[in-house]
């Protein structure tokens, strides 16, 4: 039935490196409509490159491999290309913008969005929508872009322009990092409500740790170490993981590498 | 505007070396304030030149000083005046002054009958000596300050703003300067004096046309603040890309007394402009804000003072440069603090934007701290915008363009906010993007 529909992402055999040094040793994942995946691995495995070349960070450089977003090629378009073009990425370390007001960020990354104008009253509406559902108060968005704000609020404005913006594919690059748990099961509730809304919304959660799916229950999991995607399974893999850590798949990767 | 020189230039002497009575248009002035004039000219004389700073610097672009006529004293269009004073939207009081010697100040009654004063300087040698005597030449005296004993020989004229004890205005006095000549050498000063408790907000606005000579515009500004008064001060300097201009503020404060300084330099082929505070009493509090915009090849310079003699004193600085094409910027700010200015607060940062590869920048901060219970702090960055900052933004959808504009400001803004005055702020913000609009072709609506 999936084989029918067009992938949101289509990743196939992907390298890239940061200068000379290669970090993506050919990486092979597809995700379909509404689907959720869960992309763990150790330290240095490349998880996070992974988010920013599929975001288009202009450090990286492709040497092979293709990516299709929706049945487009996605390595030929801009960064604000691939993000109105419905690709979002959560960052593990959202940028501080002094003077750049949250209100005004937030209404005009939706006017770049939609590619047209969306009116004060109208804005205002679904802001306190989506502010609600991520229990944010008011005066947040006052503020100036991530200037001040403690790791559970950066994590938290950058599921609600998740949720503004209604991607097709959302990459959550170690959302849990710096939470402390209740802060994480709030995000993760919001994250919950709005694929809820949303429900042909793809996402990919990228983590080191088990615990963020404890809250959002992934169908598929896979394990990218040195740069390769080593093992994929369903959701018992994430539990195989937290019981034996990833050492054991770094040496049933080695053994492999030996034989 | 012709370019040919009179007879009368070519053979006129530099007004450095000798000195240049007719520069000098005033009718009678009196007897001690022409006394004055000739004890600056000697100070000038006889003041070392300051040494040169221990670093490479961009050249100043060369004025030849020589060729530089008297001002001529003509009135500036109505209509360049009107616009001006309505970009500032409501103001409680208005002066405006044309190629440093014809005045018109409007000053509505009701803020005379409770003893506002505010007429050109020239007048008010005559009419108000007694409110003058105290601070003219004593807050910047041309003894110690080379510029300034310059400036206090050749002043053509100026504004003086008075605000009585206990009296608070909160909309804008406006003191706008222009010019519509080209090759003048306009010598102007200012004094505005604040008694005890009074609050005034002031816009020195410095603005006029292009012309095709360049002309010098030599500025100083004395400020007097007595105890717990308050002045919030816009210092705008928007020549034409031609003018040369010199400014030099110096404010002292009383006891608890405040101010906060935004000079902004957005015009002018090369302005330096020296900014010091004197922190005299106790309590009293500073707070300079800067912002330099600077393409072509415009040069900036600002010297700033941030001068602590008391204990309880407390002063900051934020200072930002936007560069383009091959504008320079220099900063050289000094906080000192004085042995008995103990639990005394002091902070600098400058930063400069450079927006391309030939925009330059240096800053040398200073600090010389001779109290042991005080806390300061200083630093200063250059350098382009960030890359990671643009991919975060251009990852929500924003173009290029887009994304560096919205750096852009929000690296003005965050000097901007600082300013205690909303309805400044917007005004001030305007202007801004009035500037950047004019000087950049296509910018797109973020």
């Amino acid at each position: 039935m999936q084989t029918q529909m067009t992938p949101t992402i289509e990743i196939r055999n992907l390298h890239a490196n940061v200068g000379d040094k290669p970090i993506l040793k050919g990486v092979n994942l597809t995700v379909y409509p509404g689907e959720i995946h869960a992309l763990m691995g150790p330290n240095g495995s490349g998880k996070s490159t992974l988010s920013h070349v599929l975001m288009g960070h202009p450090n990286y450089t492709i040497t092979r491999g293709e990516v299709f977003f929706k049945g487009q090629n996605l390595l030929e378009m801009s960064p604000d290309e691939r993000a109105r073009a419905g690709m979002f990425l959560a960052f593990q370390y959202p940028m501080v913008i002094p003077g750049v007001k949250v209100f005004q960020f937030l209404r005009n990354m939706l006017k770049a969005r939609k590619g047209g104008d969306v009116s004060v009253k109208e804005f205002r509406q679904v802001l306190q929508e989506k502010m609600k559902l991520l229990n944010m108060r008011e005066e947040f968005v006052k503020r100036y872009l991530n200037e001040g704000f403690s790791g559970g609020e950066k994590k938290r404005h950058e599921i609600l322009q998740m949720a503004l913006l209604q991607p097709d594919l959302a990459i959550l690059d170690e959302t849990d990092s710096g939470l402390d748990i209740d802060a994480l099961k709030t995000v993760c509730e919001g994250i919950n409500a709005v694929a809820a809304s949303h429900s042909a919304m793809g996402i990919l959660i990228i983590t080191h740790y088990q615990r963020m799916l404890n809250y959002i229950e992934p169908q598929f999991i896979h394990i990218l170490f040195e740069g390769q995607i080593v093992k994929s399974g369903g959701k018992e893999l994430a539990l195989e993981l937290e019981a034996h850590g990833y050492e054991q798949i770094e040496n049933e990767f080695r053994a492999a590498l030996a034989v | 505007m012709s370019e040919s020189t009179s007879p009368k230039t070519l053979l006129a002497p530099d007004f450095r070396s000798h000195y240049r009575s007719d520069f000098l248009h005033q009718a009678a002035e009196p007897e001690w304030a022409s006394a004055l004039r000739s004890q600056a000219w000697e100070h000038y004389q006889n003041l070392p030149e300051p040494l040169p700073v221990q670093r490479t610097l961009r050249r100043i672009p060369l004025l030849d000083e020589a060729r530089l006529n008297a001002a001529i004293g003509q009135p500036v269009d109505s209509a360049f005046y009107s616009n001006r004073r309505e970009s500032w939207g409501t103001l409680a009081a208005w002066g405006e002054l044309s190629n440093a010697q014809e005045m018109t100040v409007v000053l509505p009654a009701e803020l005379a009958d409770k003893g506002l004063i505010f007429c050109s300087l020239a007048e008010a040698l005559a009419q108000h000596s007694d409110k003058i005597l105290p601070h003219l030449d004593h807050i910047l005296p041309a003894a110690k300050n080379r510029e300034a004993a310059l400036n206090l020989a050749y002043w053509q004229n100026g504004f003086f703003v008075y605000v009585p004890r206990n009296l608070q205005i909160a909309e804008p006095l406006y003191l706008l300067q222009s010019l519509n000549q080209g090759q003048q050498a306009l010598f102007t000063r200012s004094l505005i004096v604040l008694e005890q408790g009074a609050m005034a907000a002031v816009v020195c606005d410095f603005a006029a046309e292009s012309q095709s000579a360049a002309s010098l515009s030599h500025d100083v500004l004395e400020i007097a603040l007595a105890d717990a008064s308050e002045l919030k001060l816009v210092h705008l300097q928007n020549w034409g890309q031609e003018v040369h201009a010199h400014s030099y503020t110096q404010t002292q404060l009383g006891r608890d007394a405040r101010l906060t300084q935004f000079n902004l330099s957005l015009g002018g082929s090369y302005h330096y402009a020296q900014s010091q505070t004197l922190l005299q009493d106790k309590g009293s509090e500073s707070l300079f804000l800067g912002l330099n915009i600077g393409g072509g090849q415009q040069h900036f310079r600002q010297q700033t003072l941030q001068d602590h003699r008391s204990p309880h004193t407390k002063s900051d600085l934020v200072y930002h440069s936007v560069l383009k094409d091959e504008a320079y910027a220099f900063f050289n700010g000094l906080i000192y603090v004085d042995p008995l200015a103990q639990k005394s607060e002091s902070g600098q940062v400058s930063k400069s934007l450079l927006l391309s590869d030939k925009a330059r920048a240096d800053a040398i901060p200073n600090l010389e701290i001779l109290a042991d219970d005080v806390q300061s702090g200083h630093g200063a960055a250059i350098g382009s915008l960030d890359p990671e900052q643009r991919f975060y933004l251009m990852s929500r959808g924003f173009d290029r363009q887009t994304a560096d504009t919205l750096l852009v400001e929000g690296f003005m803004e965050e000097v901007l906010l600082r300013f205690p005055h909303a309805d400044l702020q917007r005004q001030v913000a305007a202007h801004l993007s009035l500037h950047l609009l004019s000087e950049s072709d296509e910018r797109s609506e973020a």
